[in-house]
């Protein structure tokens, strides 16, 4: 019954799950080119989120073809509408990965502990973010209705790191400008790593809500 | 407590005069599980000539609200309409069980007048089914045969404007109404329907014959009655289900041991939560088009 229909739900969600992937790699790529400063990784991440975003200008007119034609409703309503809110977040978590890569600079090297802690830091987020949107993105494929705790825990995670990122950088008593100069668009990497966390959280509360109906989600802002 | 609907009883809530004349109502504010219950069906099930076509339905219908019955063909939605002003009576073969309460009287109790009973209740069919008279004398006809017939003419204009057709027909209500659009001939049963002040309204597929501007007409009258009256419709159409219904049932067959088939009501909740977040597996294959 309605075959063409479930063809067009398979592909908004194939699609989803590929731009899903494509942003997990941005994320990871973003962190290596963020603290190994390495330039095929920046070209890596900015290719990612190019696609990432043919993705969601597809997904969009899916939607938008979906309800105008399809006019779904009860579990393939919640579908669409946890589709589109996905779509929205994997951009943003994409948008977020080119913003840290383009971040990407050497730290002025005075050997302190400072850098190290922060770079650390910096690391452990974005490999814990990478790793939230795939498993995000592994939750939304299967209909998991029980990963959004696993990823709030996850979160808290990497907002910890977030946090002795900021409170190393506010300790500071090196006054050298280069090394504050780095600290500062370090603090902003550490920002925009973080609020990636946030959009795996918000794929997964979707994909509760897709399978459940019902809502756990708490509204992020639109970084 | 409510008087049983007797032709010489006084007249139940809902039923008075001031219902016509538009008095607002407080009900339409309330949550629905606040609202007045208006028919309370309990195991209410309907055998045809020994068969069983319906069984079991529990169902509570609310004042001045829509509720739609949706459910593939067969499933009883018809059946079930006709109980509720015993239209089922006029079926020899057909046999009633359970209870119906109608504001807390047995519908079918022995007190209980049918001829009357369809005067407080409504009914207005698929097809269209103007008399080959005047506009004027189809709506007439109901007040005429029950003696109402004082300021019969305002009686008539205001039963057309509810119906929203004055406007369209004012000029020529002495013409005849088989000569009215389709979406025309429907407002003019509903007018018809109105006329009688009843409290009720059912509607058994009103829209099915009619092209999507005297739909949206139609729906849109659903809209406006539902402060004055309780309306009950019956649609294939679950778009129309959804866009007029405060509470949607949802009603289906089930297979016998012996290949029996029996119409049942699955699921009866608001339309928002039918059509988002369906309780029932067989709510959602219909409702999202998987029906088998
Ligand atoms: N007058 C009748 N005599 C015998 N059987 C009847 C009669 N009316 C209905 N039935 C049977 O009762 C069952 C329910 O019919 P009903 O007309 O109530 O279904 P419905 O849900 O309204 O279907 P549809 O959507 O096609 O109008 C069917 O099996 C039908 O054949
Ligand atoms: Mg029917």
């Amino acid at each position: 019954m309605r075959v063409g229909f479930q063809d067009e739900l398979d592909e908004l969600c194939n699609g989803i799950q590929a731009e899903g992937r494509l942003t997990a790699i941005a994320v990871s790529e973003a962190t290596r080119a963020l603290v190994d400063w390495s330039v095929q990784a920046f070209d890596a991440t900015l290719a990612a989120e190019s696609e990432v975003k043919l993705h969601y200008n597809e997904t969009e007119v899916r939607v938008e073809t979906l309800l105008a034609r399809q006019a779904p409703v009860a579990g393939d309503l919640r579908t669409v509408l946890a589709a589109l809110h996905i779509n929205r977040s994997l951009e943003r978590a994409a948008h977020n990965a080119a913003r840290v890569a383009h971040l990407a600079t050497p730290p002025p090297r005075r050997a302190l502990v400072e850098e190290a802690v922060i770079t650390d830091a910096l690391r452990a987020m974005g490999d814990r973010g990478a790793e939230m949107v795939r498993t995000a993105i592994d939750t939304f494929e299967r209909r998991d209705a029980n990963a959004a705790r696993l990823l709030s825990a996850l979160d808290e995670l990497v907002d910890r790191e977030n946090e002795k990122i900021a409170d190393t950088i506010l300790t500071m008593e090196n006054n050298d400008p280069e090394l504050r100069k780095w600290a500062a668009r370090m603090l902003f990497a550490g920002r925009w790593l973080e609020r990636v966390g946030d959009h795996a959280v918000n794929v997964a509360e979707r994909t509760t809500y897709m399978v459940t109906g019902e809502s756990t989600a708490t509204p992020s802002g639109p970084t | 407590m409510d008087a049983p609907p007797t032709t010489t009883g006084t007249q139940p809530r809902g039923l008075q005069p001031e219902t016509m004349a538009g008095a607002s109502n407080e009900s339409i504010e309330l949550p629905m599980d606040q609202r007045e219950v208006v028919f309370d069906c309990r195991e209410l099930g309907v055998r045809y000539a020994g068969v069983r076509a319906l069984r079991d339905v529990d169902l509570n219908i609310h004042r001045n609200t829509v509720t739609a019955l949706i459910g593939p063909s067969g499933c009883g939605k018809s059946t079930f309409l006709r109980c509720l002003n015993r239209m089922n009576d006029l079926i020899p073969s057909a046999v009633v069980d359970g209870a119906c309460l109608y504001h807390d009287e047995d519908l079918y109790g022995p007190q209980i007048d049918a001829i009357e009973v369809r005067k407080r209740i409504g009914m207005v069919f698929q097809k269209p089914n103007p008399f080959p008279k005047s506009i004027y004398d189809n709506v007439a006809f109901g007040p005429r045969v029950l003696g109402m017939k004082d300021g019969l003419d305002d009686r008539i204009e205001q039963a057309l404007r509810r119906a929203a057709l004055w406007d369209e027909v004012k000029d020529r209500l002495r013409q005849g109404a088989l000569g009215l659009s389709g979406g025309q001939q429907q407002r003019l049963c509903i007018a018809r329907a109105l006329a009688v002040e009843p409290d009720v309204i059912l509607m058994d597929e009103p829209c099915s014959a009619l092209d999507p501007i005297s739909t949206a007409a139609i729906e849109d009258l659903m809209t406006d009655l539902k402060s004055e009256y309780t309306v009950v419709i019956v649609t294939h159409n679950m778009q129309q289900a959804a866009r007029v219904a405060d509470m949607t049932a949802f009603f289906s067959v089930d297979q016998g041991e012996t290949g029996t088939r029996c119409g049942v009501l699955i699921e009866v909740d608001s339309t928002e939560k039918i059509f988002t977040k369906p309780s029932n597996e067989r709510t959602e294959a219909y409702v999202t088009g998987r029906f088998g």
